[in-house]
Order: C-alpha cells, then sequence, then structure tokens
C-alpha cells in the first residue's frame, strides 16, 4: 500500500473513530443548546495529513476536537469566567457559554473587543468604537469604567492592576481604574493587539505577527517576524505556551502550536482539527480553578475542545488576582504584624483598593473585608461591588471573630 | 463505732472546715487569685473610628471576644502578647473583653493601640489622645 492510500485508510478509519465519540444532548433547560460532537476534520488537517504520509499523522495529540457549540458568527474573544462558564464575545454580544454548550446572552457591549475579568469579577470590556473600557458586574449591568483611545485587550496583572493594549501602546490602571503610566510600544517596534502575563508574571503583548514583553518599560522582542496570524499564547501553569495558528497564507494550515516556556515549538501541530481558530482560552471549573480544558473559537462560527490529553498542565490564569481568592485569615494575620501570609503583588492590591497610601495596614484592611462583603457598609455595597474608595466611607457591620495562636 | 473512731472523724471534719474557710477568701482572710474577665477600654479623640489595631499585655489571657457582637475582631497571641484588629463602630469604652486567671492582677495587663482607620479607611496621622485601659469586666 502506498503513503498516500494508507493516510486516506487512515483518514477514513479515524473519521469513522471519531464520529462515535458524539455525544447525546445533556439534560438541563438551556437557553440555548448545541449537541457535542466531533468537529469535522478540515480540509487543511487532510492536507497536511495526507502530506505527510502516514496514517498515524492524521490526529495530533490535541485531537479530536469536539464542537461545544455552533451558531455564532465570529466568536473571536474568549474569557474564562470565575465560576467555570466561558464568556465568548461575538459582534458586540457577549454570551455566557456554559462547559457542556449551553448558551445564553450575558451583554451586549457596541464594538466589544478583547474582554477579560478584574480582581472584583467584573468583566472589563475595551470598545475601539466609544474608546471606552466597560465593566459589566456578574448580574449584567453595564458601566463605563475607563476612557481610552483604542482599546484592544483588557487584562488583570498579578497585583490587580489593569492593563490596556491599544496596538501603538499599553496603558496601565490600578485595580481601582486610576491611571498610572503608558508605554509607547510602536516606536519601539512592537505592537499591542493581545496581552498575557506568564506563570513568571511577564507581561507579554502580541500582534498576529509577532511576540514581545514589557521588560522595565523597555519593549523586548519575543518572537518576530512570524507569519500570521499568530494568536496570543495561553500559557499552562509550567509556562508552556498554546498558540492558535489561523492559516492565511497558501500552503498554511490551522493549527494549535506548542512552545515551552522560552517560546521554543515543542509541537508545531499541537491540534490540527480547528479551522480559522480566532480565538482560544482555557476553562476554570464552577470552584473558580484552571483546568487543562482548553477551548478555540472559530470563524465558521463554532466553539470547539481540545483533546486535553494534549494539554500538560492547567492553564495560568489569564486574571492575575482576584480579591474573592484572597484569605481572609492571611489578610488579617499580616495586618496584625505576621509576615509571610500574603505576597508583595496582595499586599499592594490591599492598599491599593483601600487608603492606597504605599503600604497595607488597618484601613486597608477595612476596605478588604467591605469588598468581600464579610462586613458591611453604609451602601449595602454586595461582596462583588467595588470597595469603597477613601471618598465613600461606611460604618462596618457584623463580622467574624477568630483567634490565631 | 468506737469512741476512739468518733474523736478521728470528728478531728477530721474540723480540719477539713478550718481548709475550705481559709479557701473561701473571707472576711479577713487571705486572698487567693480568682479567674475572671477583663475588659479592655478605648479612649480616643474622634467619633469615626472604624478600624484600630491594638496590642495587649498580660498573663494568662484567653478566651478573647469583642465587647461589641457586632464588630469583627481578629487577634494573634504569642504567650502574653495579643495583637488584635477590630472592625466596626468603635467609641469611648470597652472593646475587647478577656479572660485571665487572677481578675485581681488587673495592673498587670496593659494596652496600646497601634492603627486607627477613619470610615473613610484613612489611616490616623496621629495616635494623640488615644488610650487603652484594663478594667474588671462583667461576667
Amino acid at each position: 500500500m502506498s503513503g498516500r492510500a494508507a493516510a486516506w485508510l487512515g483518514l477514513l478509519l479515524t473519521a469513522g473513530t471519531v464520529g462515535g465519540l458524539a455525544q447525546a444532548p445533556e439534560d438541563g433547560p438551556p437557553t440555548r443548546r448545541f449537541d457535542r460532537q466531533a468537529a469535522p476534520l478540515t480540509s487543511s488537517a487532510l492536507s497536511s495529513s495526507i502530506a505527510a504520509g502516514s496514517a498515524a499523522s492524521l490526529l495530533r495529540p490535541g485531537d479530536p476536537t469536539i464542537v461545544i457549540a455552533t451558531g455564532f458568527v465570529a466568536p473571536c474573544r474568549m474569557a474564562a469566567g470565575p465560576q467555570g462558564d466561558l464568556f465568548v464575545t461575538d459582534q458586540g454580544t457577549i454570551y455566557g457559554v456554559t462547559l457542556d454548550g449551553t448558551v445564553s446572552v450575558f451583554v451586549t457591549v457596541p464594538d466589544a473587543r478583547g474582554n477579560d475579568f478584574d480582581a472584583f469579577g467584573h468583566l472589563l470590556v475595551p470598545s475601539p468604537a466609544n474608546g471606552t473600557v466597560y465593566r459589566v458586574s456578574p448580574t449584567g449591568e453595564v458601566t463605563p469604567f475607563l476612557t481610552v483611545f483604542n482599546p484592544r485587550r483588557a487584562r488583570t496583572g498579578p497585583d490587580g492592576s489593569i492593563w490596556i493594549a491599544t496596538i501603538d501602546s499599553l496603558h496601565h490602571f490600578d485595580a481601582v481604574g486610576r491611571y498610572l503610566e503608558s508605554f509607547d510600544v510602536m516606536s519601539q517596534g512592537g505592537a499591542a493587539f493581545g496581552l498575557r502575563f506568564s506563570p513568571s508574571g511577564e507581561l507579554y503583548f502580541t500582534s498576529w505577527a509577532g511576540y514581545w514583553k514589557l521588560e522595565n518599560g523597555a519593549v523586548v522582542p519575543v518572537l518576530t517576524g512570524l507569519t500570521p496570524r499568530q494568536g496570543a499564547p495561553n500559557f499552562d501553569e509550567l509556562g508552556n505556551s498554546y498558540r492558535i495558528f489561523e492559516a492565511v497564507g497558501v500552503g498554511d494550515t490551522d493549527r494549535v502550536i506548542l512552545a515551552d516556556s522560552d517560546f521554543a515549538t515543542v509541537d508545531d501541530t499541537l491540534v490540527s482539527q480547528i479551522q480559522a481558530p480566532c480565538s482560544a482560552a482555557f476553562a476554570r471549573d464552577a470552584a473558580g480553578d484552571m483546568t487543562n480544558r482548553f477551548f478555540v473559537g472559530q470563524r465558521d462560527g463554532t466553539l470547539v475542545e481540545v483533546n486535553s490529553a494534549a494539554i500538560a498542565a492547567p492553564g495560568w490564569p489569564t486574571v492575575g488576582l482576584e480579591i474573592d481568592r484572597l484569605d481572609e485569615d492571611d489578610c488579617a494575620g499580616t495586618v496584625v504584624g505576621m509576615t509571610g501570609l500574603i505576597t508583595a503583588d496582595q499586599s499592594h492590591f490591599l492598599d491599593v483598593i483601600g487608603n492606597n497610601n504605599g503600604s497595607y495596614d488597618v484601613g486597608d484592611f477595612r476596605a478588604y473585608l467591605i469588598a468581600t462583603g464579610i462586613t458591611e457598609s453604609s451602601s449595602a455595597t454586595g461582596p462583588r461591588d467595588m470597595p469603597p474608595l477613601a471618598s465613600q466611607p461606611g460604618p462596618a457591620g457584623p463580622g467574624e471573630r477568630r483567634v490565631r495562636r | 463505732m468506737t469512741r476512739c473512731r468518733r474523736r478521728t472523724l470528728v478531728a477530721i471534719a474540723a480540719a477539713l472546715t478550718l481548709a475550705i474557710a481559709c479557701g473561701d477568701d473571707g472576711p479577713g482572710g487571705p486572698t487567693g487569685p480568682i479567674s475572671g474577665t477583663l475588659a479592655l477600654n478605648l479612649t480616643t479623640p474622634n467619633a469615626d473610628d472604624a478600624a484600630l489595631v491594638l496590642r495587649l499585655t498580660g498573663p494568662g489571657i484567653t478566651q478573647v471576644s469583642a465587647s461589641d457582637p457586632s464588630t469583627y475582631l481578629y487577634s494573634s497571641q504569642d504567650g502574653a502578647t495579643l495583637t488584635a484588629v477590630i472592625v466596626g463602630d468603635l467609641q469611648n469604652g470597652s472593646v475587647l473583653r478577656f479572660r485571665v486567671p487572677d481578675v485581681n492582677a488587673v495592673s498587670s495587663h496593659s494596652g496600646t493601640v497601634l492603627e486607627v482607620a477613619d470610615e473613610a479607611n484613612a489611616l490616623r496621622g496621629s495616635l494623640a489622645g488615644y488610650g487603652l485601659s484594663v478594667t474588671a469586666g462583667s461576667e
């Protein structure tokens, strides 16, 4: 049997196997429900497999992919929600998508771009058309938050501060939205469409053809001159990066590329069964912990899940700090003088949401208690509402009493 | 029962009576330790205190609780030193209660205000006028 014939035979066998993986809808009252089903093998995957000349090359480690949801137009922005849902942006509408494929409209934001969550569980949604970054509460209340020209991507750093990519610049705000600084990256040869923090805390920014990182305000090239369209790296907790590649050139193939923590390619085609990928994200579980479930949005309007067997470790959170995941006893212990309980980033965040005087103190701890709902303020803000700033006082209400010995 | 044995029992009863009397702290008798509750009282020059960190020192401090149950209390103890954070509507008066093995040793306990924040979460720049005193507390 020739290599080409073997490849075709392998393809047929594989298609049969994949077809058997299609699952029936699960129970529940969805707003919109899609059957999970095996993704069709794409023409690009087929051609690359034939070119490889062996049946084994048909399935890559991240194959088969499974269709989670269909019916989108261009689900090209995606964020992992704190309770496990994916938040998929599709032409100004942000959908909540459960990991079993239930889709519901969350909010609409004009010209919505690369969204992600802030430290308080609000979704930050850049809108270039309005020059505004909107903040969306967990209940769907949309309010203007930051005024920024041409915002494309929002990202929350390890200290809870907010970074906004505007192609030519990176703008930096603190966790409650006070402007801090800006970096002109285009004059240094970079371009900022996407943003990611690595597990080591480095800020990477990306275009379709290059990756850079910001080091002490300077733009440092990581990988440049790449073939478009490269997606932003999604890191796992080991520092490996998984990035989608959308084929737009003759002979290119759609795929997911795996690289190590030094950005050296480990597998140029970790996943082949995708078609015009335009967004990707690791999902979280219901408790908010990161998982090794990796999802890809495609320009054909589908959302697929990669075979998690190919994922080396759970994803690294794209939200660098979440107030709900701070330990109350650690925050309290630190304010009474214990050391080593919280990180410098966490201490800085707590100061920022409190009195912002440069060090963590009892006023900051009170702000934390109010922001998390452990104690109440007079304005009856909920646990996920913004903490009161210095101009928004409120007496404390009932609290917990703890003793550490 | 023999006469001799009855005398012995009377003597034992008398001794027990004397022993009980000695431990009763009755008028004129010697005074021993009495376990009980003390109160830590705040003196503040401000009416809008909302959070404070304090240090309490003294022997045998246990069962620390907020005097006002609506306030938040967290404390950390290392031997005879207890550091606590209290968050709530803080006014002049008792802020903490704690058990000690001897309520008569009030003077061996003392408190210090370390940090205070107001209702806007701002840290007080000066702690002048703040003080803590220890008094006998009600059970």
